[in-house]
């Protein structure tokens, strides 16, 4: 694809232009570290009430959410615009778009990096090290996890690809139903097991987040022996890019800009 | 390819939800869905070929942002057939996209971080514009509409006249095959008004591009185009050449004489009478002012004449109806009668 | 020549707040998508709290706060911080700041802050009604559980419950003013947000907070919009204790929106000297 090369233009041109606002990359960095520090906290909490989470030790679990972290970053790194879809389909912004000679939603993605992104995947990278670290993890771990990573952000990205295709047709004057999503993602911080069957269900198979931490780490600790799993994900992760590209499609045909 | 745009009985309506007044009423349409339907565009047809210059107005609400829309691929009609450079646009998106260049008025960019060089650079390999053509219009563009200083400059940054600019630049760039250009000189200072429809009557000489320009401003339509359509409420009123607009709608002309004594009413009444015969009226007679009227053609200098073998003018001046103002007047007109000349 | 335009008299300045407080109510109603998504995403964050503690209570049955009473805390928490969650002051007041429109804002002949403070309270409110249909479902499923610790613990959990939603008006109006330094609104945000999830005891009741978590917590003001409200309500806080926290929540609210104003001054003559 000749298009790759100019996406790679638009997003090392975009994260230029973005490393101008040395105050707010500051800024975004502290504060993403600090939502990951909110979230330790909890995990402090909890684990000053009892010893595990049924059956998952500490620093399992902080594997689980430095994954999350991670996966997370680099979503916002380099797919963040589709956070102002939303937005940009109220206001019919999204004609711009419509009258350039490229792939609508792969475009649109990489044209606005955020840098506070940073913070979140220098935090997950650190507590995935050390989780790792501490729990003596086998080699074929350290090279998986890169990968498993990037699955996670491909899965994440395109379940809000999906949500964001929903304003097409259910306008709202805000992106907060992206939210939605991300409050998803933020249940797999926990092993995915403490939660009922239908729970599981839904961040297993219907916006599959479990695939990419909570099924190999399960495998990693035992807990499971489906060797499988690891090999599940990249492959889930590219079939779920894939069909939210068909959803957003499908949104583009429902989008009715307002004429004047 | 001879034609560039073809299109027939197009048309598009929206479904709109109701809402109700009043704050029961706002809790109500939480849960309500009816729909009301508004016709945009009713049914047009036209057809424009390669290289020709062609101006689009109407009154906001006319439908004509919803018919570039259509032309350019955004939206899709609701009936009707529709073919540009030989594609159907809302079919063949990304093709046809590489052949058009589109400006859209007041509406903001869609890259605002990147300086404006960035975005030239971004949009060359987009649309895989060649060296050679992208010199030639890097460099025009640059020079004719003073980009310079503003190559480093953050689109965010930029005032709305500078970002029309840039818009413009950008969308002739790749010099394409017909470009959109709807209100290319909104925001824009006279002088630099008049520098932009010489950059776009010579890229389009230079280029041979096939231009539809949308505006609010008829000089754009007199300085650059020599077809117009006029739009009104959906339906196509016009498609001509812009002489058989004045031609057809341009109804009175004037005479405007200062005169050196105010005219007496007795006098006035003969002169009347005079005019009268020669296919005029007397319109304003003010103090030292007066002005006379007539619809046929060719009577301005027995008019004259008379004028002048009445009174001692001072100064005389005559005044042809102006597109401006033939369109001021069908826009005031109800629409039965805005077909009448 | 019409005569000029005398200041309102405090009555009709507080009728005018009145129909501005209803035409807000009207807004929220006007946008049900948002009220949708706000609801998810609330009920996530809460169905991921619940099953956390209900895995940790199965664990452990040693703990200092008996299931039943600690999952009604949560419910509270949960509608509580529903209906804060509606205030969304760093959105309003940023985006006006960030737009330059904050400058149209300062000219009309009512204070900004108060308001953007009815504003807000409207919106809280609006979400606030649509907790009390949550609140008033978990008598169906915990009985007599449910009910406050006495009469007095309701009135006073009342008013400490309004007093929360304005120290968080008070902490939002003063985080919003980074909105003067930085283009990011993300930013501003986010740390509140954080700050807000870890200290207000959203997540947990603050007796459960590890030593050094605690003292923290006791010295912000986050405690004040979620804890302070329940544990009175619940009966942990009585009397004296809940005498005290009421006070030290109007102390704080009263002192946020004194800073709150003070940062803005500053920030609004900083732009003038800069001509921003």
């Amino acid at each position: 694809m000749k298009n790759l090369k100019l996406y790679w233009l638009a997003f090392n041109t975009s994260l230029q232009a973005k490393f101008e606002y040395r105050v707010d990359f500051l800024l975004g960095v502290l504060t993403s570290c600090m939502l990951q520090l909110s979230a330790l906290a909890q995990l402090w909490i909890i684990f000053h009430q009892t010893h595990g989470l049924n059956g998952w030790i500490p620093d399992q679990v902080i594997l689980l959410f430095g994954m999350t972290a991670m996966a997370l970053g680099l979503s916002e790194l380099f797919f963040n615009h589709i956070w102002m879809v939303p937005g940009y389909i109220v206001m019919g912004d999204l004609d711009r778009l419509l009258t350039y000679p490229v792939n609508s939603l792969y475009f649109l993605l990489i044209t606005k990096p955020e840098l506070h992104a940073f913070g979140n995947l220098i935090t997950g990278l650190v507590l995935t090290v050390i989780a790792l670290f501490h729990l003596n993890a086998p080699w074929y771990a350290w090279v998986l996890f890169p990968i498993l990573a990037i699955s996670g952000c491909l899965i994440y990205t395109a379940a809000l690809v999906i949500f964001a295709a929903l304003s097409f047709r259910y306008i709202g004057p805000s992106s907060m139903h992206l939210m939605i999503p991300h409050a998803l993602l933020n249940a797999t911080r926990y092993p995915i097991s403490i939660y009922p069957q239908f729970m599981q269900l839904i961040v297993l198979i219907l916006v599959p987040y479990g695939v990419f931490h909570y099924l190999p780490a399960s495998f990693l600790f035992g807990k499971d022996p489906s060797f499988w799993m690891i090999f599940v994900t990249p492959l889930a992760a590219l079939l779920f890019f894939w069909e939210s590209g068909c959803v957003w499609r499908w949104g583009l045909n429902q989008y009715e800009s307002t004429g004047s | 390819m001879e034609t560039a745009l073809h299109v027939e009985n197009l048309a598009k309506s929206y479904k709109r939800r109701i809402r109700k007044p009043g704050l029961l009423g706002a809790f109500q349409s939480m849960f309500s869905a009816k729909t009301e339907e508004l016709k945009a565009v009713k049914g047009i047809s036209f057809s424009i070929k390669r290289g020709e210059r062609v101006g689009l107005i109407g009154e906001n609400g006319a439908g004509k942002s919803t018919t570039l829309k259509m032309l350019t691929g955004i939206i899709v009609p609701t009936s009707g057939n529709l073919e540009v450079l030989g594609v159907v646009p809302w079919k063949e998106r990304r093709k046809l996209a590489l052949n058009i260049g589109v400006v859209f008025g007041q509406r903001p960019q869609l890259l605002w971080d990147i300086p404006v060089q960035e975005t030239f650079r971004l949009l060359k390999a987009m649309y895989h514009i060649p060296d050679e053509v992208y010199q030639i219009t890097y460099k025009e563009a640059v020079r004719r509409l003073g980009l310079e200083p503003l190559l480093r400059t953050p689109v965010r940054l930029l005032s709305l006249g500078q970002r029309m600019r840039c818009d413009l630049a950008a969308a002739l760039l790749h010099a394409p095959a017909v470009a959109f250009l709807d209100e290319p000189t909104i925001g824009l200072d006279l002088t630099v008004k008049e520098q932009v429809r010489e950059y776009i009557r010579d890229m389009q000489k230079q280029f041979g591009t096939t231009l539809l320009i949308t505006t609010h401003d008829l000089k754009d339509i007199t300085e650059v185009c020599d077809r117009l359509l006029l739009l009104d409420k959906g339906t196509l009123l016009f498609d001509g050449s812009l002489k058989a607009f004045e031609k057809r709608f341009a109804n009175e002309s004037r005479i405007v004489a200062e005169l050196h004594q105010p005219a007496t009413p007795a006098s006035i009444k003969k002169l009347s009478a005079e005019i009268k015969r020669h296919g005029g009226r007397v319109a304003i007679s003010d103090g030292h002012r007066l002005i006379l009227e007539y619809r046929k053609e060719g009577a301005a200098p027995a008019l004259t004449q008379i004028l002048l073998k009445r009174y001692k003018v001072a100064d005389l001046t005559l005044e042809k109806t102006d597109i401006e103002t033939i369109v001021t007047k069908i826009y005031r007109k109800p629409i039965a009668d805005k077909m009448k000349p | 020549m019409r005569p000029l335009q005398q200041p309102l008299s405090l009555s009709a300045s507080l009728n005018g707040y009145a129909s501005f407080f209803v035409r807000c109510m009207k807004a929220s109603f006007a946008y049900r998508a948002t009220v949708i998504t706000n609801l998810a995403t609330t009920a996530i964050f809460y169905a991921i709290t619940i099953m956390v503690w209900r895995q940790v209570y199965s664990q452990n049955s040693n703990l200092t706060i008996s299931s039943s009473q600690m999952f009604i805390y949560l419910l509270l928490a949960g509608c509580g911080n529903y209906a804060l969650g509606g205030m969304v002051v760093e959105f309003r007041i940023g985006n006006r700041i960030r737009t330059g429109l904050i400058a149209t804002d300062l000219l009309k002949p009512v204070d900004f802050q108060i308001s953007q403070g009815i504003q807000a309270l409207s919106d809280g409110l609006f979400n606030g009604s649509l907790s009390i249909v949550v609140f008033l479902l978990g008598f169906c499923v915990f009985k007599e559980q449910m009910f406050p610790a006495s009469l007095q613990a309701l009135g006073l959990s009342i008013l400490s419950f309004l007093l929360g939603l304005v120290v968080m008006y008070g902490i939002g109006f003063v985080f919003v003013q980074g909105a003067f330094y930085t283009y990011s609104g993300y930013g501003i945000f986010a740390a509140r947000n954080a700050l807000q999830g870890t200290f207000s005891g959203v997540f947990a009741p603050l007796s459960f907070y590890p030593p050094v978590l605690k003292t923290v917590a006791e010295w912000l003001p986050y405690r004040h919009t979620i804890y302070t409200p329940i544990s009175i309500y619940m009966g942990w806080a009585k009397d004296n204790d809940a005498y005290s926290l009421i006070l030290q929540q109007a102390a704080w609210a009263v002192g946020l929106l004194l800073l709150g104003r003070f940062l803005m001054k500053y920030a609004l003559k900083q732009l003038e000297i800069q001509g921003g």
